[in-house]
């Protein structure tokens, strides 16, 4: 009951159906009246540029362009837009002047008419250049679009040894064509939403037809319909709005700056949302084991990858494990502690202040400071931050005998693991700190009952209506091909069920020879 | 409704971590680790305990890990541990502790009572080491110096696992010594352990077995002994056999690899005749003859049948003073009787300590040597 909400956000999603479907204010015959209308529309928006003109040999064709400053190419306006318009000899026949400028005059890709205010705002708003033309009650929205824009550069958090080096910017268009690059079918499909009562956010669902499953297609549409925001600046925003277990700590959506990982998901069969000013791409439904791949996985050996795949997942147990095993341990099961290990450890708690939960939890609070302090300061600091992290909290605590050298050697080394998986990273603190508890509390026992709570809790969850333990609840040799193993690519004939519903062969052969 | 769910789970957490738990708690530095105790008998017939802890003490970058004694006398043994509390301020933790060290006087009384307590606390062990002391006290082994470790019952239960590949003392984990003594027709042994001096400092050595009769002490067998009785009571992967070749003088060792043992009993005329077949693959490894033994010659079956003989001979020796000085069947003969014959051991099981005594024996070695080290001959002395 705590986790769904869904029933409440359609009555909102209902009210802003009603809302946009109004009807928008019409255009006027008159130029200065629609120029001082859409003045004032944008009043005190100093950024807004009218520029009248006329055409060189017919002065009655009196002209209108109106764009905001630094949202338009004024190369193209200039050359494509107002020369062919001003030198234009032929404007002086007959008939309807607008449809000569639209078709015969305006060298542009994208012309479009419109008779509306909200189309003419929405065009301007999005970089577009609207001209009006006096005399005519319609307008022509031309694609100028233009600004600056970050080069195609290398995702900085998900670094990959082979495969491309793509990743995200903060354009919508350029990342949809750098997964259409990828996947040239036309099966691949794009479909645009608007989302954001001020942002106005163009948001993209992609998938590829008929790989896809059309229910889960359905589903994303119907969340993202739903969401009710005033502003779209991350991914992160939108995730947050439809995924399910909106409590839990761990991700129901992924996240990935990378367009071939998200083209590998698309050819799964998954679908992907992809959002402009954002270089993040969410891609659904996201399985837990999902977590543990990486784009390197497919790109190197397969022994080499399983070995990589088999080490993430040990890291995540140890990270989570690790202190919460030492505390029980060492605090109510001394016994299974071999004996020259229980005599050194004895020896390094020789006169410590404080009990060894304390310590424990003092380190790792301790850790994920530093860990925070590293994100947040400038880059110049960092050989500062590294000194004082290292020698003075580590070393000099130990020999100032505040902590004992054990605690910190369990602390740094589920810290280390923590950080091989960082995606997961932000529930392993968590369930790190909640084991901890309950293992300082009840020992082993504790222990035992929080790894049963959390494999529930993982069990039980869904995303998109696909088990969230998709493949690793099953015994069948089949699904354990891209899951703790990554089989070679000849043997990974299917793709994962249930996410591509109906068309699941991958027909992946070895040399034609299968 | 989520009021009061909410307000029922933060009750609850409040009631569970600040109301609960803990109770077992203990920190690793407040707890004296025992790892071994000594028991023996004071003049006034109470239990004299002595403990041996850890001592660490963390001295600049090194653990420093020294043993302490702890003496304490008590009516019972639960008495005895008890009144070692009043003279430490850490709590003794015994989950570590891997030897309890018997005097002679304690275990000719009988041992079953200190088991019993020991099994039925969960704080110990039941792979606990058990060893009978050759000396007058138990306490005198603990005493003496370590020579390798500073505990010096760590020293000791690493001699064992070490020493009981060689065959010459039995590696006896409590949980074994309840299962032979509570066996029909097998009687527990226990490891034994003496003081010797090296270099003007007194330290423990081990020494053959301890052997009892029920849970009682009766007597010591030597280690030879120890070695013998061992080919007949398990396999074994280990030891040297020493073979006199011709005179006194001569002799061959031989390692052993492997042993196997097969135990035959036969019922012939009231008379219970058990037929011992122990198969033995070793190498050759050193040897004081004139002989130069190559690989399966004639002279290699001949050395053969040599130990063989003279193995067979040390076996019978080993059992007939089993069955005459102690007669205590730790061979388990009787329990091999009641599996291959359960209806025989019906009707003589009851009394088998009278049918002990008259088994005929007979041994059958059959020994393979099937290389001998790096060298194929004696190494040729010139002139």
């Amino acid at each position: 009951m705590l986790f769904k909400k869904r029933g409440q956000k359609k009555n909102v999603g209902a009210i802003k159906q009603n809302s946009s479907n109004q009807i928008s204010k019409r255009l006027n015959k008159s130029l200065d009246d629609n120029v001082s209308q859409f003045k004032d529309v944008f009043t005190n928006d100093d950024t807004l540029i009218v520029r009248y003109f006329q055409n060189q040999h017919n002065t009655s064709v009196k002209c209108c362009i109106m764009f905001i400053d630094g949202m338009v190419n004024v190369d193209i306006i200039n050359e494509n837009l107002i020369k062919p318009i001003v030198k234009n000899t032929m404007l002086d026949k007959s008939g309807n002047i607008l449809d000569i400028l639209k078709n015969q005059v305006i060298i542009s890709s994208q012309v479009s008419k419109t008779t509306t205010e909200d189309e003419v705002i929405e065009g301007i708003l999005n970089g577009n250049t609207v001209l009006f033309l006096d005399g005519y009650s319609e307008a022509l929205i031309i694609n100028t679009k233009g600004w600056e824009k970050r080069a195609i550069s290398e995702p900085e958090t998900e670094k990959g040894i082979r495969g491309s080096r793509e990743g995200f910017t903060e354009t919508l268009k350029d990342n949809l064509s750098m997964i259409r690059r990828k996947l040239k079918t036309k099966n691949l499909k794009f479909r645009y939403m608007t989302i954001g009562m001020q942002s106005n956010t163009k948001v993209c669902i992609c998938y590829i037809e008929g790989i896809a499953n059309e229910k889960i297609v359905n589903e994303v549409y119907k969340r993202l319909i739903n969401v009710e925001i005033d502003g779209i600046l991350s991914a992160e925003y939108i995730a947050e709005l439809i995924k399910d277990a909106p409590l839990s700590p761990f991700e129901t959506i992924g996240n990935t700056e990378r367009p071939d990982i998200v083209a590998a998901k698309l050819l799964d069969g998954r679908v992907a949302i992809i959002i402009d000013g954002t270089p993040e791409a969410l891609t659904v439904p996201f399985t837990f084991i999902e977590y543990f791949q990486s784009s390197d996985d497919y790109y190197l050996n397969y022994y080499f990858a399983i070995i990589n795949r088999v080490l993430r997942i040990v890291s995540f147990i140890i990270t989570i494990s690790g202190p919460a095993i030492y505390v029980a341990l060492l605090t109510y099961h001394q016994e299974m502690i071999p004996t020259p290990l229980v005599l050194s450890i004895s020896a390094a708690r020789k006169g410590l202040p404080f009990p060894t939960t304390v310590e424990t939890i003092g380190l790792l609070v301790t850790f994920e400071i530093l860990r925070e302090t590293g994100i947040r300061m400038s880059s110049n600091v960092g050989q500062a931050l590294s000194i004082v992290g290292a020698l003075v909290l580590g070393q000099a605590a130990v020999e100032a005998k505040i902590v004992s050298a054990p605690v910190v050697i369990i602390v740094s080394l589920s810290a280390l693991t923590g950080l091989i998986t960082p995606k997961i990273n932000g529930a392993a603190i968590i369930i790190r700190a909640v084991f901890l508890l309950i293992a300082s509390m009840f020992g082993l026992y504790g222990y035992v009952f929080g790894i049963t709570g959390l494999l529930l809790h993982l069990c039980g969850m869904r995303s998109f209506g696909i088990p969230y333990m998709l493949n690793l609840d099953t015994l069948d040799p089949e699904a354990y091909r891209d899951t703790i193993i990554r089989a070679p690519w000849w043997y990974m004939k299917f793709r994962p069920k249930l996410i591509a519903a109906k068309n699941r062969i991958r027909k992946a052969t070895e040399g034609g020879r299968r | 409704m989520k009021k009061k769910l909410f307000l029922f789970l933060l009750l609850l957490t409040t009631c569970v971590t600040t109301l609960s738990g803990c109770w077992d708690y203990v920190e690793l530095e407040d707890v004296s680790i025992v790892t071994g105790f000594a028991v023996d008998k004071n003049e006034k017939g109470e239990y004299l305990l002595t403990v041996e802890i850890v001592d660490v003490s963390q001295e600049e970058k090194e653990a420093k890990i020294n043993a302490q004694l702890l003496e304490s006398s008590g009516s019972t043994l639960l008495d005895a541990i008890r009144n070692a509390f009043k003279t430490t301020a850490p709590v003794l933790y015994w989950g570590h502790a891997e030897i309890i060290i018997f005097s002679q006087e304690v275990a000719r009384e009988g041992i079953i009572d200190i088991i019993d307590f020991v099994h039925r606390s969960p704080k110990l062990r039941t792979n606990i080491r058990l060893l009978v002391s050759r000396e007058k006290t138990a306490k005198e082994i603990l005493e003496s110096a370590s020579i390798t470790t500073n505990i010096r019952s760590f020293e000791i239960r690493e001699m064992i696992e070490l020493h009981s590949k060689f065959l010459k003392v039995p590696d006896v984990q409590m949980y074994e010594f309840i299962n032979d003594l509570s066996a029909e027709g097998i009687s527990p042994v226990l490891a034994a352990v003496r003081l010797i001096e090296v270099e003007g400092k007194k330290t423990s050595q081990l020494s053959g077995t301890a052997v009892f009769k029920k849970d009682k002490f009766i007597g010591f067998l030597d280690e030879e002994e120890t070695k013998f009785l061992h080919f007949v009571k398990e396999n074994c992967k280990g030891g040297i056999i020493v073979v006199e070749d011709g005179s006194e003088e001569m002799k061959t060792s031989i390692d052993i690899s492997k042993s196997k043992v097969k135990l035959k009993p036969m019922y012939t005329g009231n008379k219970l005749i058990m037929n011992i077949r122990v198969r033995i693959e070793g190498t050759l490894d050193e040897y004081r003859t004139k002989n130069n033994y190559y690989y399966s010659s004639d002279d290699i079956t001949a050395l053969e049948k040599k130990a063989e003989e003279q193995l067979a001979e040390d076996i019978r020796r080993a059992i007939r003073k089993l069955q005459e000085d102690f007669n205590a069947d730790i061979l388990g003969f009787g329990s091999t009787v009641k599996a291959e014959m359960p209806k025989l051991w019906k009707k003589i099981g009851n009394q088998w300590d009278d049918m002990f005594k008259n088994i005929d024996v007979n041994v059958e070695i059959l020994m393979d040597i099937y290389n001998s080290g790096l060298l194929y001959k004696k190494i040729k002395v010139g002139d």
